[in-house]
C-alpha cells in the first residue's frame, strides 16, 4: 500500500496483461497482401462504391458484404493536421512518446476513408492540409500494422504528385 | 403497449475533484446517491431498479458493477450496467427512463462515476482496436485536435472565439458548487496564453479529467404526483456510428450522429426553431471547438454561424439560449458520470433548484451526449406533463 | 496466403488506486497496531470484517469515527471452508469465521500439515515481521490448541 501526504491509502499496480486477437479473415488478408507485396489495400463496397481504409468486412453504410480488395496509391493527401505537445502513454510500451509530434489525417490515393497517423518533417509548422505525404514501411514486414512506420511528408501538391481519386 | 409519462423528480452529485482520495469508487457512488435520494425524499426501499453507467477502461477495474452495485443500494435489486463512451451517462439515463416509461418499474435509480485519477485516461481510450488503433494512439486531445483542423478550415472559426466557449464554461463553473474547474477571472486571453496541447487546442479549451459521480432518480405512473416541479421526459433519440476515426468525411463539421439524433427529437417533440423554442441545453462539449460544431449540429444557428452565435452571448446565463449554465464537461469530467450530469443539471432548471446558475423561465431543456463521434444522444425535457 | 491471424496484444499500464478513509484507516492498523479492525452498523448491529464505510443490508454509511461502530476484532477464528488444493506458495486460501465479526473473511490458512485441516479448527493469524498496510501483513491463519 502506497501512502501520499495525506492520511489515505493508495494500492499502486502496473498491469501487465497480455491478449490473443484474431483480426479476422479481411484484416489477416491486408496484413498478408501488405507483407507479400508492399501494398496497401482496401475493401470496397459494391453497393456505395466506398473504399474502406482499415479495410473491414461489412460496409456499415450500406449493410453489405464487400468482397472486392482494391490497391491503394504510395502516396496520400493530408486532410486534418495537428502538432502535439503533450506526453501520452504508448499503451504497449508503457512509454511516453516523445513530443513533438504531428499527427495527420491521411487520405491514401484510392481510398474514400481517412487515417490517422504520424507525419515525419523537418518542420511541422509548415504542414497544411493539401500537403502531400508519402506511405513508409518499415525494411522487414511483420505482417501487422506496425508495418507502416509513419507518413513522409512531402510538401504542397504539384501535378505530377496529385492523387488520382478513382 | 404505450410509453407512459415520467419524470427525474431527484438528482444527486459529488464535488466533482481533480482526485478524492479519501473514498473508493464504491464510496463516490454511495455520496451521489444519497444526495438524490435526499433530493427527491425517498429511502432505499422506494428504488425500484437500479442503472449504473462507468467506464471501466478508465480505472483498468474489472466489473465495476459488481464492486459498486451493493454501495448503489443494489442488493437484492436489479441493476444493469451501460457503457457507450462518453454518452454512457445519458444512455443510462434514456435506459433508467424507458425502464420506467415502461410500466416495468416505478421508481428507478440511474448513477454514474469515474476516477480518472486512479488510471491512465488518454491511454486507456487508446485501447480499442488492438489490430489497429492502439499502435496510433495518440489520445482523445490530438484525435480532437485533427477534427478541430478540418472544422476551422470548413467554418473559419477562430482561437478567439473557441476561447469564449472556454471563458463562458469557467464563469459558469464558478457559480456551480460541484464544479471541478472554475474561474470567474478568466478571460480569452488567457485561454489563448494556456500552454499549446495540440494545435490549435490549449490546456484551457480542453475539458479536466475528474473523479466524481452522479444520480437521477426516476419516477412514472402514481409515484409522480407528490413532486412540484418534475422533470418531466419528452422524448430521446441515439445513435451509432462507424468505429474509425477517418471512416466518414471532416466528422466534426458533419457530426451526423448529432445531427440525426437532434432531427428525430425536434419531430417527436414538435420543435420547428430549436434557438427559439428550447429555454435551456446542457450539451456535451468535450473541447470549446465542439461546442460550436454542436450549435450546428443542433440547429441552434444556421451552419457556419455558431462563431458569431457565441459572440452574440445569446447562450450566456441570461442569454436566449444558455448553454451549459453549470459550467458544462469543461469544468467537470468524470467521464462515465458526465452524461448523467448533463441530465441532472437540466432537470435541475426545470425543478428550479439550480441555485446561482438557474435560468429565469426554464421550462424546455435539451441534453446532448457526446462519444468519440461514434455515439449521439439527444433527450428533451419539459416542466409541462406530457 | 494465410486465411487467418493472430496478434499478441499487450498492454502496460500504471494505476492507482484510492481504498477510502475506513480502509485507509483499517490497513493502517493492520501496520502500525498489528489489530485486525472491523465496523459494525448501527442499525442492525452487523459487525463487518475488513472494516468498511457502508452496510449494504441497510443501505446505510458506517462512520468508523463514531463510537461503537469501529470495532477491534480478535486476531483468531475458526476455518470455515478452504481450498483443498494448495497455493504455490504453499498456502490454502480459506473462510475464516474472526470470533466477533458476522461475515467471513476470505484469507489463507497454512504453517501445518494439510490432513489438520478441518471445518471448525482453531486459528490465529501469523503476522509477518516487516508490515506494509496491506492484508498479507498477516502471512497466514495457523492452527492453534485452545480449550
Amino acid at each position: 500500500m502506497q501512502e501520499n501526504n495525506s492520511e489515505y491509502l493508495f494500492s499502486s499496480i502496473t498491469m501487465d496483461l497480455s491478449w490473443n486477437t484474431d483480426v479476422g479473415e479481411t484484416m489477416a488478408g491486408f496484413f498478408q497482401r501488405l507483407k507479400a507485396e508492399r501494398r496497401l489495400y482496401g475493401t470496397r463496397c459494391s453497393n456505395c462504391l466506398r473504399v474502406y481504409l482499415p479495410p473491414r468486412p461489412v460496409c456499415g453504410n450500406c449493410w453489405q458484404q464487400m468482397n472486392d480488395w482494391v490497391e491503394l496509391g504510395e502516396q496520400g493527401t493530408i486532410v486534418g493536421k495537428t502538432v502535439c505537445y503533450y506526453e501520452i502513454l504508448d499503451s504497449m510500451t508503457g512509454k511516453p512518446r516523445t513530443t513533438p509530434f504531428v499527427l495527420g489525417l491521411i487520405q491514401i490515393d484510392g481510398a474514400d476513408t481517412t487515417l490517422n497517423h504520424f507525419v515525419e518533417t523537418p518542420d511541422p509548422d509548415h504542414v497544411s492540409i493539401g500537403d502531400r505525404v508519402e506511405t513508409v514501411l518499415r525494411d522487414t514486414l511483420q505482417g501487422n500494422v506496425g508495418d507502416i512506420v509513419h507518413f513522409q511528408w512531402l510538401g504542397p501538391p504539384t501535378t505530377s504528385s496529385q492523387g488520382s481519386k478513382k | 403497449m404505450k410509453a407512459r409519462p415520467v419524470a427525474i423528480v431527484g438528482t444527486g452529485q459529488t464535488r466533482h475533484r481533480k482526485a478524492r482520495p479519501d473514498v473508493h469508487q464504491g464510496e463516490m457512488v454511495q455520496e451521489a446517491v444519497n444526495l438524490a435520494l435526499l433530493d427527491a425524499d425517498l429511502s432505499w426501499d422506494d428504488i425500484d431498479a437500479i442503472v449504473l453507467t462507468n467506464m471501466e477502461l478508465f480505472e483498468g477495474r474489472a466489473l465495476p458493477d459488481l464492486w459498486c452495485s451493493e454501495f448503489a443500494g443494489g442488493l437484492g435489486k436489479p441493476v444493469m450496467k451501460v457503457a457507450t463512451g462518453g454518452t454512457s451517462g445519458t444512455s443510462g439515463a434514456i435506459a433508467g427512463l424507458l425502464q420506467a416509461a415502461s410500466g416495468l418499474f416505478d421508481t428507478v435509480l440511474v448513477v454514474g462515476w469515474e476516477k480518472h485519477s486512479e488510471g491512465s485516461t488518454q491511454t486507456g481510450m487508446s485501447l480499442t482496436d488492438p489490430a489497429w488503433d492502439r499502435h496510433i494512439a495518440a489520445g482523445a486531445i490530438g484525435n480532437f485536435a485533427l477534427s478541430i483542423s478540418q472544422y476551422v478550415a470548413e467554418r473559419g472559426v477562430t482561437g478567439e472565439q473557441a476561447a469564449m466557449v472556454a471563458v463562458k464554461a469557467r464563469r459558469n463553473g464558478a457559480l456551480n458548487p460541484n464544479a471541478h474547474v472554475k474561474d470567474a477571472g478568466i478571460t480569452v486571453e488567457k485561454v489563448l496564453a494556456s500552454p499549446m496541447l495540440a494545435e490549435p487546442v490549449h490546456l484551457l479549451d480542453m475539458c479536466p479529467q475528474s473523479d466524481g459521480a452522479a444520480a437521477l432518480i426516476v419516477v412514472g405512473g402514481d409515484k409522480t404526483r407528490r413532486y412540484k416541479n418534475p422533470a418531466w421526459f419528452r422524448g430521446s433519440a441515439t445513435r451509432h456510428d462507424q468505429p474509425y476515426i477517418g471512416d466518414h468525411d471532416k466528422r466534426m463539421v458533419m457530426m451526423r450522429t448529432l445531427r440525426s439524433a437532434a432531427q428525430e427529437v425536434y419531430r417527436k417533440v414538435g420543435i420547428g426553431d430549436p434557438f427559439k423554442e428550447i429555454d435551456i441545453a446542457e450539451i456535451y462539449e468535450p473541447v470549446s471547438y465542439a461546442e460550436l460544431a454542436w450549435y450546428e449540429a443542433l440547429g441552434f444557428c444556421a451552419e457556419g454561424d455558431a462563431g458569431k452565435l457565441i459572440e452574440s452571448g445569446a447562450t450566456q446565463i441570461g442569454g436566449d439560449l444558455p448553454v451549459n449554465p453549470s459550467g458544462g464537461v469543461l469544468c467537470s469530467n468524470p467521464v462515465g458520470a458526465t452524461g448523467v450530469i448533463r441530465v441532472a443539471e437540466a432537470a435541475r432548471q426545470l425543478h428550479l433548484k439550480a441555485g446561482d446558475y438557474q435560468v429565469d423561465g426554464a421550462r424546455r431543456a435539451l441534453v446532448s451526449g457526446y462519444g468519440v463521434y461514434t455515439w449521439s444522444d439527444v433527450l428533451f425535457f419539459s416542466a409541462e406533463r406530457p | 496466403m494465410k486465411k487467418y491471424q493472430q496478434l499478441r496484444a499487450s498492454v502496460h499500464l500504471p494505476f492507482s488506486f484510492a481504498v477510502g478513509a475506513t480502509a485507509s484507516r483499517f490497513y493502517r492498523a493492520l501496520r502500525d497496531e498489528k489489530t485486525i479492525y472491523g465496523t459494525r452498523c448501527d442499525n442492525c448491529q452487523r459487525v463487518s470484517v475488513p472494516a468498511r464505510s457502508f452496510c449494504s443490508h441497510c443501505c446505510k454509511t458506517i462512520d468508523h469515527h463514531q463510537t461503537g461502530q469501529w470495532i477491534a476484532l480478535p486476531e483468531y477464528g475458526t476455518l470455515i471452508g478452504w481450498c483443498e488444493t494448495p497455493n504455490k506458495d504453499g498456502f490454502f486460501t480459506a473462510l475464516i469465521q474472526l470470533e466477533g465479526a458476522d461475515n467471513l473473511l476470505l484469507h489463507r490458512v497454512g504453517q501445518c500439515d494439510a490432513v489438520l485441516l478441518h471445518k471448525g479448527l482453531h486459528l490465529r493469524a501469523a503476522w509477518k515481521a516487516s508490515a506494509a498496510g496491506t492484508i498479507t501483513d498477516i502471512v497466514c491463519f495457523k492452527p492453534e490448541r485452545r480449550a
